[in-house]
């Protein structure tokens, strides 16, 4: 109970005492918002390590996979990774890693490893790594590993804290991987467990196991849970939660398996409102939707808003839909709630979560556009084809908008209603898709196998 | 022995059909690469211009139709029968329309498309992902037809659809153990068809290639194909392809990260050459056929590098024999080339031109209109290049130096696989539902 307040004060203090540093990024999206901007200053605009190194801070090795995001607090940096070029030698073979750097200089500190789960690639896909980002608050850090386990653990050593097996203690059956990363507010962590179809029989076998919880932060123990979806999941479920305060009233917003968005009641889980993002889409005669698209963004917290793209993991380039909610109101609000949408031939399927900036919203296409879209009436205000198929998100900062396409080239934008390109980064080696993520001003790039801190050298 | 006077024969109607333009033997065209001499093509239809009919198919495929004279055939799922679906073994990216669970084989009349006959195979469809059973393009030489299905079940036929010969690849080589399901078309050279099995997912046994005779289906020769690929890096859907030298020939394989030279008169490797996966991914199955220029070959594996392989070596020859490589893969459509331009499109639907000698990049990365996900393989003929998306979309590009769009062509579907077949003036579209003959 007085952990928050004490965690809130100290990031307080630290901020005060040290201005010109910045701040961490201490979870997916920085913010339990996860809205992607932050207020960085003097980031590099342009960076190149592959025929000479510029502006490069340090790089290190990470496995082979990597589709986490880093995450930055207290001095070090955190990543998940699997095991295809071990930092242990002892430990062979395929494995789920997070590995935990010095933010300073790169220095390899600690990782924590996890073997493959027994059910092989139906339940955790081999190779794919951790693929959570984890949240950090205060001195423990949480993340869901890819035996789909939520573990709360030190932050300074790795040291496991508690351990909740959504498998065993939930009845849980991730489809393919556990790539859910958690969120502290206050006492709770929310997080989606990952339940999924069986990658076999093609359904739920286990309609009543959660696919959202709130678990004690320092106890481990379920405060509620919900399994809204049921057995309408159509394969897996690899979102994650973000939280927002509407109206003075606190809510936390679940992206399911089933193309729904649910809003909760944080401390309680009583549902507040749930929006099904695959109305637009047309039915066939057996009742097929339309697309394959889900829910794997981020839903973004802007004001009374909620935006959000419907998305799928695989190679697709079909059609979507980026929606702005509105999150004032209850119950099933789907045919209430929309205040606009961008859908068709207008807004390809997308992962990719948003970075709201001063009434305008970035977004990326699967496909490869870039839009800037004016926040109030979704129009459109301009777009960039990126000529590279991404599902990285973006990050603004001072000003600008950086965006990774599928060959790693780092795009870089000045925010504003003009569209205007003030820097394209060829890509750094060992590194495809992803985002860019910025703390104490350096940018962090993390790919397939490599780890980069990019800042201005002066 | 006696086999080389028929091969003779055979390969000189190749060659007369070829210049004729009139048939489509397989997957790949008369000259095997996907270009066609055919004049007098449409460059500009639609559901209602430039269509001389259209007949709708029993379900869809990722087979390429073959056409022969004033056939055509055409490999297919069974129409979906109320109350029976396909078993769906693994799927990906959602549900694709239901079908059948049987497999047909059907000929068609080029006249107006109506059915001359069918043969069935009786529970045998599934489908996996992206493709079902009857991925495997039909081939013929005018006489005979073959079908190949996904359970590996090889037939041939007379092309009045008289059964003459019928094997079970499973049976007598290796059951398929390939991640996606097996999707790979034969090559129909110098009478012999050559089978590439290249799977590694399931560990059920080495890969091979086979060499059977096309009119009897007996075995000519078989070699196994080695790989250091791990994981599903041996599973290959490509199929196999011609490098004619002055003096002779060699059969080019990809798949399991390495272009393969293969002897024709015994299978065996003469060369091989890696450098499709330098990541090393452990997940790099091969979708794209190799693209054979004169003496070189074209191949990429996912993602990338895209790779230029000179002919003519012996031995590993990924050191000496790279003529040149970039990084933009094209993953599923095989490129195609005039000879002096090599054309890639990427699955995402990205155009790139180079000088295939040099690798000089003439334009790179050009979106083709209309967006969507390219699987079809493009199709080369009187100067443009015709590339066909998922959603049935054909978009023209001028075959030159200049990233140049022509027109869009626009069908109603959501799911084309096949690439464009020729014959005459005619285009022949396969989308989900229907088969299209276009002409002006």
């Amino acid at each position: 109970m007085n952990r928050a307040p004490l965690a809130v004060a100290g990031l307080i203090l630290l901020l005060a005492a040290s201005p010109s540093r910045g701040d961490d990024w201490p979870m997916l999206g920085g913010r339990p918002d996860r809205n992607l901007v932050c207020a960085e200053k003097g980031l590099p605009v342009a960076f190149e390590a592959e025929k000479q190194q510029k502006n490069v801070k340090w790089a290190v090795n990470l496995g082979k996979t990597t589709y986490g995001t880093p995450a930055v607090a207290g001095g070090r940096v955190f990543v998940g990774t699997n095991n295809e070029q071990p930092r242990d030698p002892a430990l062979k073979g395929d494995k789920g890693v997070l590995m935990c750097f010095a933010e300073a200089d790169g220095k390899f500190l600690w990782q924590a490893v996890h073997a493959k789960l027994e059910t092989g690639e139906l339940e955790d896909a081999a190779f794919i790594g951790l693929c959570s980002t984890p949240c950090i608050a205060g001195d423990r850090l949480y993340y869901v590993s890819n035996r789909a386990e939520l573990i709360c653990c030190s932050a300074q050593d790795g040291k496991p804290v508690w351990t909740l097996d959504f498998r065993k203690e939930l009845g849980v059956s991730p489809h393919q991987g556990s790539a859910s990363s958690p969120l502290v507010v206050g006492d709770l962590v929310y997080v989606v467990t990952g339940h999924g179809s069986d990658f076999k029989k093609h359904k739920v076998l286990n309609p009543k196991a959660p696919s959202f919880v709130a678990v004690n932060r320092s106890t481990g123990k379920l405060v509620w849970q919900d399994s809204s979806p049921g057995d309408r999941i159509f394969a897996g479920q690899w979102g994650s939660p973000s939280y927002g305060v509407v109206e003075g009233k606190a809510q936390v917003a679940f992206p399911g398996g089933d193309g729904w968005l649910y809003a909760f009641e944080p401390e309680t889980g009583k549902l507040l409102w749930k929006f099904n993002c695959k109305a637009h889409e047309k039915l066939d005669k057996d009742g097929f939707p339309e697309t394959p698209n889900q829910l794997v963004a981020t839903p973004v917290y802007a004001g009374h808003r909620v935006i959000i793209a419907t998305g799928i993991d695989t190679d697709t380039n079909g059609p979507g839909c980026l929606r702005a909610i509105d999150a004032r109101k209850s119950g099933d609000v789907t045919r209430t709630a929309e205040l606009w949408k961008l859908a068709g031939e207008e807004f390809a399927c997308s992962i990719s979560t948003v970075a709201v900036h001063e009434g305008l919203v970035y977004a990326v296409q699967f496909p490869g556009m870039f839009d800037c879209i004016d926040l109030e009436t979704g129009k459109r205000i301009w777009q960039h084809d990126m000529l590279s198929t991404a599902f990285g998100s973006p990050l603004v900062a001072d000003g600008k908008a950086y965006v990774r396409n599928g060959d790693g080239e780092v795009l870089v934008f000045q925010t504003g209603r003009e569209k205007k390109l003030l820097a394209k980064n060829a890509g750094l080696p060992g590194v495809e898709n992803g985002s860019v993520v910025a703390a104490n001003g350096v940018l962090f790039v993390a790919g397939r196998n490599k780890l980069y801190a990019l800042a201005e050298t002066k | 022995m006696n086999r080389l006077p028929i091969a003779l024969a055979l390969s000189i109607v190749l060659a007369g059909s070829a210049l004729g333009g009139d048939n489509w033997p397989q997957w790949r065209g008369p000259s095997l690469n996907g270009t066609s001499d055919s004049t007098g093509l449409p460059e500009k239809w639609s559901e209602t211009e430039n269509v001389k009919w259209k007949v709708k198919l029993p379900s869809w495929s990722g087979a390429t139709p073959a056409i022969w004279g004033d056939r055509i055939f055409v490999t297919s799922g069974s129409e979906l029968v109320e109350g029976s679906k396909a078993s769906t073994t693994k799927k990906m990216g959602g549900d694709r329309i239901p079908e059948g669970k049987d497999l047909l084989f059907l000929c068609l009349s080029k006249k107006d498309g109506s059915e001359l006959w069918r043969q069935k195979i009786e529970g045998a469809n599934a489908h996996w992902g992206k493709q079902n059973m009857s991925s495997p393009s039909p081939i013929t030489d005018g006489k005979m037809v073959w079908w190949l299905t996904g359970t590996g079940i090889l037939s041939g036929y007379t092309v009045e659809g008289k059964e003459v010969w019928r094997t079970d690849l499973q049976k007598a080589y290796v059951k398929f153990g390939i991640n996606w399901g097996y999707g790979a078309s034969a090559l129909l050279y110098e009478g012999m068809l050559i089978v590439p099995i290249l799977h590694g997912w399931d560990n059920t046994g080495p890969s091979y290639v086979v060499a059977l005779d096309a009119a009897t289906g007996k075995e000519i020769w078989k070699n196994e194909r080695k790989t250091d690929a791990q994981k599903e890096g041996p599973d290959a859907y490509t199929t196999p392809m011609v490098m004619k030298y002055a003096d002779r020939t060699e059969i080019i394989i990809v798949g399991g990260d390495y272009f393969t030279g293969h002897d024709p008169k015994t299978g065996q490797e003469i060369w091989r050459c890696g450098g499709l996966n330098l990541k090393q991914d452990k997940f790099y199955r091969a979708v794209c056929s190799p693209a054979v220029v004169g003496e070189l070959v074209f191949a990429c594996i996912k993602q990338g590098p895209f790779v230029g392989v000179k002919g003519g070596g012996k031995g590993l020859v990924t050191e000496s024999h790279i003529a040149w490589s970039n990084k933009f893969g094209c993953d599923v459509p095989t490129p195609v080339s005039d000879g002096k331009h090599l054309f890639v499109l990427n699955d995402g639907g990205f155009m790139s031109c180079y000088d295939p000698a040099t690798g000089k990049a003439y334009y790179e990365r050009q979106r083709l209109p209309g967006g969507g996900t390219f699987d079809a393989s493009p199709l080369l003929a009187e100067g443009r290049i015709y590339c066909t998306n998922e959603k049935g979309n054909t978009v023209v590009i001028a075959a030159g130096p200049e990233f140049k769009v022509l027109s869009e062509n626009p069908l109603n579907d959501q799911w084309t696989l096949s690439s464009i077949a020729v014959s005459g003036s005619q285009l022949f579209i396969r989308t989900s539902s229907h088969l299209y003959c276009i002409g002006k």
